[in-house]
């Protein structure tokens, strides 16, 4: 072949299953909001917790390390579900701070220019691509809520000697908190998930979609607290998306009596606002030019 | 009316600091439309706001009517404007909106509504002038920029990308008009970037570049004025290797492409007469059948390709 | 034969925006044309299978728009008219981004990628923000999106809107390559009508959700053999009274076009001999002939008839 005429050429090779295109939008999604800044946040600031509880919890089960530090006897050991609570309170502080760096740039670029356009004319549908962009943030989320809180949990088993508490009501107690730890990390990981997709999805401009997650976050805490004491009605307090995870978790881990709201009224506006978020997100993944009403 | 110049240029220059908007045009509009080409930034728009007294030159005179265009009643009275960009009160219906700007201008009520209904009238508004602007599709829009420009019957006209999100309906009904107006003695001059429909309106264009006057005139100075580039030809016959044969005897013939499939013939010449002559031997005595003939690159889009591409408008081969 | 409606009807809601459209579009590249409103856009919309018809069919690709949008859209390729990018990202990602979710591998993907851009004629640009890009180059690497993953169908919609003159040519001569090389069809939108004609073989003309007219533009176009338009240099005034010597009818226009009508005594070769006579040259010289603008301005003229006559 002397000469290699530069042309339009029908494509002849493979196509890959659905399953693989699919995963094509998480990818370019987190490729793109993808910077070392981030990588600090996930890598240091999400784990820094596991470090500092690793050390907490190596001191406490280690007696010389006890008599070394001056502790002496005194009992410094905390209940497996309380460090779960305080552990995930912080963490979710820390997701706070990734979506806001990362979550604007979900979808606010893609609006910007109309590029929903050319992405929705391929074989994809609005349900797939929602879903892969579900996909993307919830992995970025998971990694600072449910892989941490796993990975405490292996920390816990490898640290507590034979003969502490946590080993004696292992599956009474440590297994049964884990696992209630793990519901209120997903629910951490819904609802910090979602915030920032309907947030890009409400604007092409990211500076813009940032500030609507602190205003749907914070606002929404202020409303149902602001409602809450002017109708005199305290549950309606599970409104506010701070409030209503502090609440879940305290209810998960230290028991619904603990809690200041019912867990039915948690249930609901949990519910309430994923279903919100997600579906005004799924609304806005509409190109103008190819979908009419 | 026609004692002064209509619009006359001398040595007109904008900057915007460092960036240049156009420099040192001096040219005489011509009666009658002038198209005026260039690619993007070549500085039409700069040029179309310096002569309807929008922008003032950095150096240089703009005279329109013999007077001064920058920010001055008398020419505004006569002139009409089309900018590129919209600027509506969207709140308005079309033909409100129309006659509040005649209002501004000073005009009693009854004869600023009857202006603005007639302008939109004839630029096929007259279904949608009452509804309101912000329900106008682009070509509506359009429509109502031109209508504003021509609402006070001035003599100049300026249109800066009338054709813009017109549709093809549209389209050929704004040259219709263009071409009216022109013919009715006003002055316009008017840009586009489809070269076809300049062409279809006139034969007299301004070309700019980079700021710059590259060419002004009726094409075909302008296309004899590009003297290293031979003509084009391209003829259409039954036996195009005989008249290829026929035609490259003639010296001045520099090369000649034969399509047997199409019937067809492309041919460069220096000279025309000699090509011609010869063309007629061919016809009439040596009976050759030709059924077209004409000249490939004496168009606006031919002169504005050798122009802007700079592909040896200036520079010959010697 | 890659489009095949019939009856097709579509409705938003109460209102009906295509109307029993039956046609059969051929050929390598159709032109579609039609005033705002007539539908072209929601025949768009249908043909990528977003819209489902109310009543009637529409196949593409051999495939019903109502079964299986997917696959359709596996196999055309679509260029919106306004501008379409992920702010951010490089003409080379963006081209994976879609490639990939069309279906291709990674490695294909970024291949195709850098052959579409390759052909599309974009350099090292490619490499930048789209957003940083002249309008003409974002008009290049929206083309070359809709390629990317080797479609046998191309829909462009507006392809040289806002383009300068050089750039809507360049534009031109790509969707012309496309449609005359490629083993691809190429469905093409323009109100400009030189550009349909520059690129496209066939037309199809729709107004007011009905197909006005469907045809291969040679077929269309009528010649009358007996009627020369002329441009001449030299002395016309002599010119023309030689014309009317031989009694010819003739009429010119403003910008020195010269149309005659020969009698049946006369042929082509006259006029040759009158110029001649007159010592005059002929610069353009060619028996009347439809444009399309004709061929468009008849079909409107001709469906408003029908619908004028289907109405009472």
């Amino acid at each position: 072949m002397p000469v290699r005429e530069i042309r339009y050429e029908l494509y002849a090779g493979e196509l890959e299953p659905r399953w693989v295109r699919f995963f094509a939008i998480p990818r370019f999604s987190l490729q793109a909001v993808w910077s070392k800044w981030l990588t600090t946040a996930l890598l240091g600031f999400g784990s820094l917790q596991l470090v500092l509880y690793t050390g907490y919890l190596y001191v406490v089960n280690t007696p010389v390390l006890k008599d070394l530090l001056g502790l002496g006897n005194a009992n410094l050991v905390l209940g497996t579900d309380r460090l779960f609570q305080s552990f995930l309170f912080v963490q979710s502080f820390i997701a706070l701070g990734v979506i806001l760096g990362a979550g604007p740039k979900l979808l606010s670029p893609e609006l910007r220019h109309h590029a929903l356009s050319i992405i929705f004319s391929r074989p994809i549908s609005r349900a797939t691509y929602f879903a892969g962009k579900v996909v993307a943030i919830g992995s970025l989320m998971t990694l600072l809520t449910l892989v941490q809180t796993t990975l405490l949990f292996v920390v816990m088993i490898a640290v507590n000697p034979p003969g502490s508490a946590f080993r004696a009501e292992f599956f009474s107690a440590s297994v049964p908190a884990y696992l209630s730890a793990m519901v209120y990390a997903a629910m951490v990981t819904a609802l910090y998930g979602l915030v920032p997709l309907a947030a890009s999805a409400a604007t092409a401009n990211a500076q813009r979609a940032a500030g609507i997650i602190v205003a749907i976050i914070f606002g929404s805490s202020a409303a149902g607290r602001i409602l809450a004491e002017t109708l005199d009605i305290p549950t309606l307090e599970a409104l506010g998306i701070v409030p209503l995870l502090r609440n879940a978790g305290t209810a998960l881990l230290r028991g619904t009596s603990e809690s200041d709201l019912s867990p039915a009224a948690m249930a609901l506006s949990f519910f309430a606002w994923c279903g919100a978020l997600g579906w005004f997100t799924y609304r806005r993944l509409r190109p103008v030019d190819i979908f009419e009403e | 009316m026609s004692a002064p110049a209509l619009v006359e240029l001398d040595n007109v220059s904008r900057w915007y600091g460092e960036v240049i908007g156009v420099n040192r045009i001096s040219v005489v509009l011509r009666p009658g439309i002038t198209g005026l080409l260039g690619p993007n930034g070549a500085g039409k728009s700069t040029l179309m706001n310096v002569v309807a007294g929008m922008l003032s030159p950095s150096s240089g005179t703009v005279r329109v009517l013999g007077q001064d265009s920058f920010a001055n009643p008398a020419v505004a009275a006569r002139l009409g404007y089309c900018m590129q960009s919209d600027a509506f009160y969207e709140r308005f219906t079309g033909i409100e909106f129309i006659e509040s700007l005649l209002l501004l201008r000073g005009w009693m009520r009854s004869r600023a509504r009857a202006s603005a209904a007639h302008a939109l009238t004839l630029l096929g508004m007259a279904e949608n002038m009452d509804r309101k602007i912000q329900t106008y599709s682009k070509g509506m829009r359009q429509r109502t920029k031109v209508a504003l420009a021509v609402a006070h019957n001035p003599d100049i006209l300026v249109l800066d990308e009338p054709l813009n999100g017109l549709d093809a309906l549209g389209r050929h009904e704004m040259v219709e008009l263009v071409r009216r107006w022109g013919a009715e003695g006003r002055n316009v001059l008017i840009s586009s970037h489809v070269l076809h429909e300049i062409e279809a309106m006139t034969n007299n264009i301004l070309m700019l570049q980079g700021g710059y006057l590259l060419a002004e005139g009726d094409v075909r100075e302008v296309r004899s004025a590009l003297k290293h580039h031979p003509l084009r030809v391209f003829l259409r016959t039954t036996e195009p290797r005989r008249a290829a044969a026929f035609l490259l005897e003639q010296p001045e013939t520099l090369s000649v492409r034969v399509e047997d499939a199409d019937h067809a013939l492309f041919l460069e010449t220096r000279d025309y007469a000699a090509f011609h002559d010869a063309l007629q031997r061919f016809v009439l005595d040596a009976g050759g059948d030709v059924s077209l003939v004409t000249v490939a690159d004496e168009n606006i889009s031919s002169i504005f390709d050798y122009l802007a591409g700079n592909r040896g408008g200036n520079r010959g081969p010697g | 034969m890659f489009v095949e409606l019939e009856n097709l009807t579509v409705r938003y809601g109460r209102r009906t925006v295509l109307e029993g459209m039956t046609a059969t579009l051929a050929g390598k590249c159709i032109g579609l044309l039609g005033p705002n409103g007539a539908g072209k856009s929601t025949l768009i919309r249908t043909l990528l299978g977003f819209v489902k018809p109310a009543a009637g069919r529409a196949r593409v690709l051999g495939i019903d728009v109502s079964q299986d949008p997917l696959a359709i859209r596996q196999q055309v390729g679509y260029m919106p008219e306004h501008e379409s990018y992920i702010h951010g990202l490089s003409a080379v990602r963006q081209l994976r981004y879609v490639g990939e979710l069309s279906g291709l591998p990674h490695r294909a993907a970024m291949e195709r990628a850098h052959e579409m851009l390759n052909f599309v004629g974009l350099g090292e640009e490619r490499y930048r923000p789209v957003e940083t890009l002249s309008l003409g180059n974002q008009q290049r690497v929206k083309l070359a999106q809709s390629l990317v993953h080797g479609p046998r169908l191309l829909i462009l919609d507006e392809p040289t809107n806002a383009l300068d003159p050089e750039g809507r040519q360049e534009m031109l001569h790509l969707v012309r390559d496309v449609g005359r090389i490629s083993g691809s069809h190429v469905i093409m939108c323009s109100h400009i009508l030189n550009d349909i004609e520059f690129c496209c073989d066939s037309v199809c003309v729709i107004n007011k959700g009905r197909v006005a007219l469907n045809g291969v533009i040679a077929e269309l176009k009528k010649e009358d053999r007996r009627t020369y338009d002329l441009r001449i240099e030299g002395d016309s005034e002599r010119f023309l009274g030689a014309v009317a010597a031989r009694g010819w009818v003739c009429s010119g226009n403003d910008r020195g076009d010269i149309r005659v009508q020969l009698p049946d005594r006369d042929d082509a070769r006259s006029i040759f001999a009158v110029a001649r006579e007159a010592d005059v040259q002929l610069r353009h010289f060619h028996y009347k002939q439809d444009t399309l603008e004709d061929i468009f301005m008849n079909a409107l003229e001709e469906s408003r008839g029908s619908a004028a006559n289907a109405g009472t």
